[in-house]
């Protein structure tokens, strides 16, 4: 377990998921890398009956590199929200709460290889929003550290050398109050659930994004 | 995933319990090296199994604990020493002793628009704080007919992380009530057996010791198993365990159906008559019952207030009941808990 940070990747026009995601895969696999398997971080949103009132939305996250795990993030409708993290009969326990909260039927999944390069993990995935590409997501873990603040610098570095420009230089606005707290596999899911809030509101297929030429 | 089912239900009981908490995709990154650099084909064969599809898959192969088998019964406070002693012979943990537990549980429901509210229940360990919080629903309980010997309920357990109390109010449950249960927990094979005291909570949210109330002057005692369905062999198993029990505690299937319906309206003690006076409210139609009333001890040792044992017999009662009260004053009424307690005592 390490610091993990997510990166949106731009969508060219006239280029595939698969052809971009086999695009990084030359680069990362040209640093040393090695493919180890593939990855999957999957989305359910379920809204809860307008007969509790104002409307809570559930975000229910699993993730193949915490496959006993399921993630839950609640948002209560007031800008208030409460994360839990169970085993995975949660998601049987869910099906109990079905006549209170529903699915709204987007379900969102990413997946793609995964590489390992000595202390580092990547994650290459296309975002699929009910079946349809709707962009890339780079993941990259650095594993001997568990304090965003230390080794952001270093991770930022790494990720611009095969990303490119696309990469800010400033932190993720999910740490920006987070910089010296102990990293958690929930933060990788918050830090997902931010991206998959950005693409749903996006519409259209294949829009670019962090498209800033600097 | 065909093959970790089957390795499943030919090992031995203790290897069951460990393995059915392991997500089946997880077993699949040690069934198949993922280290091998591998082209795009290799890749999509590989390919992690979405987490609902392995839980389907889990559940199509019977191996997810969702069924509870339960007796329950109580002794007194009196004789748990008796029964601690007798379970310390019987059960597994011999050389450690019995294991202690001090859980904190809240019953949270929600109402949707069917008229059953959903109930759950979170339980959390105060004696070690730092240990997941369990999730729970429990449901409609099945006593199915005579040749069944222990009630079959539907039951999830789930670990989850403290945050489960506030997430579970903003989601718009209500807590309907909390207590605090304390005391032994043994183990005979699959079988779980709690010996433990419920207390009120005085203060909401504290369970502080001194704002804490026994509810009752006995002994919760529960035998249970938790494992997949039609594993109905267990308890038959069970029935014999609770039969090397007897005569300590008669471990039953309780009805819940005669327990929440509100049985009381008036419950009052004359001691000058030595008459006992309980209405019941049985599909709103009353029912007067008149016992008698035998004192067995009367001591008067704190000024003015009584203790004493009351047995009771009514027709309408199969054995002879008995439960001891303390300081009563001439024509007390008991409050509601401690006459929920004595009623289902009667009942049962």
């Amino acid at each position: 377990m390490g610091v993990t940070i997510i990166q949106q990747f731009p969508m060219k026009e006239n280029r595939t998921g698969a052809q971009i995601i086999e695009f990084l895969t030359k680069r990362v696999n040209a640093l040393g890398a090695k493919q180890c398997g593939t990855f999957l971080v999957d989305c359910e949103t379920y809204a809860s009956i307008p007969q509790l009132g104002v409307q809570r939305t559930l975000h229910v996250f699993h993730n193949s590199e915490q496959p006993a795990s399921v993630f839950a993030i609640l948002d209560n409708g007031t800008g208030k929200t409460v994360p839990v993290v169970a085993d995975a009969l949660f998601d049987l326990l869910l099906l109990k709460m079905s006549s209170v909260y529903t699915s709204k039927k987007s379900k969102v999944e990413i997946r793609g290889p995964r590489f390992e390069l000595n202390d580092f993990v990547i994650k290459i995935g296309a975002i699929n929003i009910n079946h349809n590409v709707k962009g890339i997501i780079v993941e990259a873990e650095y594993r001997p550290c568990v304090v965003f603040g230390l080794c952001w610098d270093m991770l930022r570095e790494f990720l611009q050398g095969f990303l490119g420009s696309c990469v800010s230089n400033i932190p993720p606005h999910y740490f920006q109050n987070r910089m010296n707290d102990i990293f958690q596999p929930l933060d990788t899911i918050q830090q997902y659930l931010d991206h998959i809030t950005i693409y749903r509101k996006a519409t259209g297929i294949l829009q670019p994004f962090n498209t800033t030429n600097t | 995933m065909e093959d970790y089912a089957r390795i499943v239900f030919h090992s031995f009981q203790e290897i069951l319990f460990v393995e059915i908490k392991i997500n089946v995709s997880y077993l699949k990154h040690f069934v198949t090296p993922t280290n091998k650099s591998s082209s795009n084909m290799e890749a999509v064969k590989e390919a992690p199994i979405p987490a609902m599809d392995s839980l389907t898959a889990a559940m199509k192969n019977n191996i997810v604990p969702n069924q509870e088998y339960l007796l329950q019964g109580s002794v007194l406070d009196s004789a748990v020493e008796v029964l601690l002693h007798r379970l310390r012979g019987l059960c597994d943990n011999v050389d450690s002793g019995p294991e202690t537990f001090h859980d904190h549980e809240m019953c949270f429901s929600i109402r949707s628009v069917t008229p059953q509210p959903l109930t759950l229940r979170v339980r959390r360990a105060i004696d070690y704080l730092d240990m997941p919080y369990q999730l729970r629903y429990i449901g409609q309980p099945e006593l199915g007919d005579k040749s069944r010997p222990t009630i079959l309920r539907n039951s999830i357990d789930v670990a989850t992380t403290p945050t489960i109390v506030d997430f579970l109010t903003e989601m718009g449950f209500r807590m309907d009530f909390e207590y605090i249960l304390r005391g032994y927990m043994f183990r005979k094979g699959r079988m779980k057996i709690t010996v433990s005291k419920i207390f009120k909570m005085m203060v909401v949210g504290k369970p502080a010791p001194e704002s804490v109330d026994p509810i009752s002057q006995s002994y919760l005692v529960e035998l249970s198993v938790l494992a997949p369905s039609n594993q109905d062999a267990i308890a038959e198993d069970m029935r014999v365990f609770a039969e090397q029990l007897k005569p300590l505690v008669h471990l039953e299937k309780v009805d819940y159906k005669r327990l929440t319906q509100p049985p009381i309206g008036i419950f009052e003690v004359y001691l000058e008559t030595l008459k006992i006076k309980c209405f019941i409210n049985k599909k709103k139609k009353e029912l007067a019952v008149e016992g008698v009333l035998k004192v067995v001890t009367i001591s008067d040792d704190d000024g003015p207030s009584l203790s004493l044992k009351l047995s009771i017999t009514h027709s309408g009662f199969k054995e002879l009941r008995s439960k001891e009260f303390s300081s009563l004053n001439g024509n007390t009424k008991l409050e509601s808990g401690v006459m929920f307690s004595f009623i289902s005592i009667l009942l049962s």
